[in-house]
């Protein structure tokens, strides 16, 4: 009975919904007329868009490369800040504000440090002799911008891993320095087997957020150039849908996104629960 | 019997004392503004107001014409569309043939408030759907070269003429460039517009080509005829030969518009709504001339209209809304502001517009430009292969010449390389030949 209000909010908000996009990506709809039956038709001409194509190229490259960053840093400062104390919470603090933050003023943020005429980020290219005044004129620039932006977005993670870190008892690593295991043994034998089902977890969230929300930091700081190189998945969805009124076609790309997404995470998952479920039975 | 007592209590509660009030009308109405503009349409519908106590105009304005469309869009699919918007023609393609406008024409006839042979006919065309007026044209507004009269004195160059040639705009361009702190880099440069389809049309109508191959349900672009690629080619060449436009990072740092009002750009490309923002500069001498002529002058209309949704029930109160807008009261007030060169001939060609107290001095440009404009198609999918290829046609214009290759060294090659990007980007939007 208790779960009855769960269930039928997911059911109206989540599950309803998903029915829907699922039925009306196999239709042409502009939300003026009826909708017209496509079929498979419309998977067909998605596999012949270029555009389809090139955003989907993009949207995996950052997702690939800016999750494993972001872990990596949260990682790194969960170590770091693992003990309690006043410098470890305004670190914390200080971490988390780019989340709190609407995503699109971070975004302008970064905006100002890489522009190319008096930005920061530029000047210190620039001071490498790289050219900065043309990052985000070249495709590996834009793209290289957007993991960055993405990467650093690490605070709430940030959060939960240090949670995560402080659930080890100490008494272990004690006792293992007793032994004489140096820090970095110890970070192999205890801190990263007991957290690593939370790193997967996140790993596994992230993904699926990167690679069907995040695209703002492109609408904004690169607009999806140069020549669509920038361009991400739901940044193309999103313009289909809601400048040109193909919805039916922007729900085709949606269940694209979606399968696409579910390839990836459905492996994620049968290899979590696995390993859950043989430290839960340890022979 | 409660009941029916306490409900009557509620509708005399409901009512004015003297109970025949009557109840206003709300018309909302959703366009693109500045914030100079946003004060000239609240004095506009202050005054229709105050002539119609009955009707109440709700004004919601929107920044970018992007976020315009795309509200637009949204609202009509959510069944809740503004009872009037104004729209450039290019873009409202995607509403017709869907049973959504009412045609605004016959409406405003009926209030006594349209007469054709008052207006320009040329905006009224644009919108025009299948021999119905479907929107009223508010102005009729074409592309113009702006420039910064100052620096035209201070390096003693002669003004534009009216009928300026290629020639001597590629010359005026290179004499406005200069490097004014001997750092081997230019620090004002004589000409920047945003290079998009919109901005390149004019050039290859100059040089005697065609953007489509047909006005009406175009099937296909005719970008790579010989003369369509001198026109795209010569702008190409005042940016990469002469050097008189900014590099693309110094573009994104400071646009065009920016550029112009801080005095470091001799020319640029713009519609009469640049025209509000300059007037509100101070200490900034500027004023209009016509685009360069090559083989023929030419230039691109650009014409607003107030369109009425179907779905409105407010048709008779928008219909009286858009009279009193187009009428010789409502243009003057809005011709004030700077924002329009106002549809109604006879205001245009008065003082209301042509005054010669505030700039541009050249006004007359925009109303002679009038015989030599032409369009763009109207259609569903314009709008979407314009934004396709704006992003092309702006790198291939300020494309690195180490990272364009050979093929960019050599001309024509050049225009044909742009054009078969465009292809490719835009190609599946046009409808597919029927036999």
């Amino acid at each position: 009975m208790k779960l009855i209000p769960l269930a039928l909010a997911l059911g109206l908000l989540v599950f309803a919904p998903l029915l829907m996009t699922l039925a009306l990506g196999l239709f042409s709809f502009d939300g003026l007329a009826a909708p017209q039956w496509l079929g498979w038709a419309a998977y067909q001409r998605m596999l012949d868009d270029a555009l389809f194509q090139q955003s989907l190229r993009n949207s995996l490259l950052i997702a690939a490369l800016s999750i494993p960053l972001r872990l990596l840093l949260a990682l790194g400062l969960s170590l770091l800040l693992q003990r309690p104390g006043r410098a470890s919470r305004a670190a914390l603090l200080i971490s988390l504000l780019p989340v709190v933050v609407p995503t699109l003023v971070w975004a302008t943020a970064w905006l100002w440090l890489l522009n190319p005429h008096f930005g920061p980020i530029a000047a210190a290219l620039d001071s490498w002799r790289v050219n900065g005044a043309s990052w985000l004129l070249s495709a590996e620039g834009a793209r290289s911008s957007l993991i960055l932006i993405l990467g650093v977005l690490a605070g709430e993670l940030l959060l939960i891993l240090v949670v995560a870190r402080r659930q080890i008892p100490q008494a272990w690593y004690d006792l293992a320095a007793l032994e004489g295991v140096s820090r970095l043994g110890q970070f192999r034998l205890i801190s990263l087997p007991l957290m690593a089902p939370i790193i997967a977890l996140l790993a596994a969230r992230d993904f699926a957020m990167t690679f069907q929300t995040s695209f703002i930091p492109a609408q904004i700081v690169t607009k999806g150039g140069p020549q669509f190189m920038s361009t991400m998945l739901p940044q193309y969805v999103y313009e289909n849908s809601f400048e040109y009124l193909r919805f039916g076609y922007a729900a085709t790309l949606s269940n694209a996104m979606l399968a696409i997404t579910l390839v990836v995470l459905v492996p994620q998952a049968l290899l979590l629960w696995r390993w859950l479920k043989r430290d839960d039975n340890p022979t | 019997m409660r009941l029916i007592m306490l409900l009557s209590l509620i509708l005399l509660g409901c009512t004015s004392p003297d109970g025949d009030t009557p109840t206003r009308q709300q018309i909302r109405l959703q366009l693109v503004a500045d914030p100079v503009e946003v004060s000239a349409y609240r004095d506009l519908i202050a005054a229709f107001e105050a002539q119609n106590p009955d009707i109440e105009v709700s004004l919601r304005t929107i920044g970018r014409q992007r976020e315009h469309v795309t509200q637009l869009a949204t609202a009509f699919a959510g069944g809740s569309p503004p009872d009037l918007f104004l729209i450039n023609y290019r873009r409202y393609g995607q509403f017709l043939g869907k049973n959504l406008l009412q045609p605004l024409g016959p409406a405003v006839a009926a209030q006594g408030g349209f007469e054709p042979e008052d207006f320009y006919p040329a905006a009224l065309e644009a919108f025009q759907y299948q021999g119905t007026q479907l929107c009223l044209p508010q102005n009729i507004s074409t592309q113009v070269v702006y420039y910064n009269r100052a620096l035209f004195q201070r390096y003693g160059i002669e003004e534009p003429a009216d009928d300026w040639s290629w020639k001597a705009f590629h010359d005026a361009a290179r004499a406005l460039t200069r490097d004014t702190d001997s750092d081997r880099q230019p620090d004002v440069f004589g000409l920047d517009f945003d290079p998009d389809l919109v901005h390149m049309a004019p050039f290859v109508w100059q040089a005697g080509g065609r953007i489509v191959d047909r006005l009406e349900q175009p099937r296909a672009l005719m970008l790579r005829d010989y003369k369509a690629l001198i026109g795209l080619m010569y702008p190409k060449r005042l940016r990469t030969e002469v050097g008189v436009m900014p590099p693309l990072a110094q573009r994104r740092a400071l646009g065009p518009e920016a550029r112009f009002i801080q005095g470091r750009l001799g020319m640029i490309i713009q519609s009469r709504r640049y025209a509000t923002a300059l007037r509100s500069v101070e200490g900034l001498d500027w004023d209009v001339a016509p685009l360069p002529r090559n083989k023929q002058a030419a230039t691109l209309l650009h014409a607003d209209a107030y369109c009425l949704s179907r779905a409105s029930t407010q048709h008779d109160a928008a219909a009286r809304f858009v009279a009193y807008a187009l009428s010789e009261a409502g243009q003057r007030r809005l011709t004030a502001s700077g924002r329009i060169v106002p549809v109604r001939r006879s205001v245009a060609q008065s003082e209301a517009f042509l005054d010669p107290d505030l700039p541009p001095s050249r006004a007359q440009v925009f109303l002679d430009n009038i015989a030599i404009v032409r369009r763009l198609p109207v259609t569903p999918y314009w709008y979407e292969l314009e934004n396709r290829s704006k992003p092309i046609i702006e790198e291939w214009m300020f494309e690195s010449m180490a990272n364009a290759g050979a093929e960019a060294q050599m001309g024509l090659h050049d225009g044909n390389r742009l054009v078969t990007l465009i292809d490719d980007a835009v190609g599946d939007l046009f409808p597919p030949a029927t036999p």
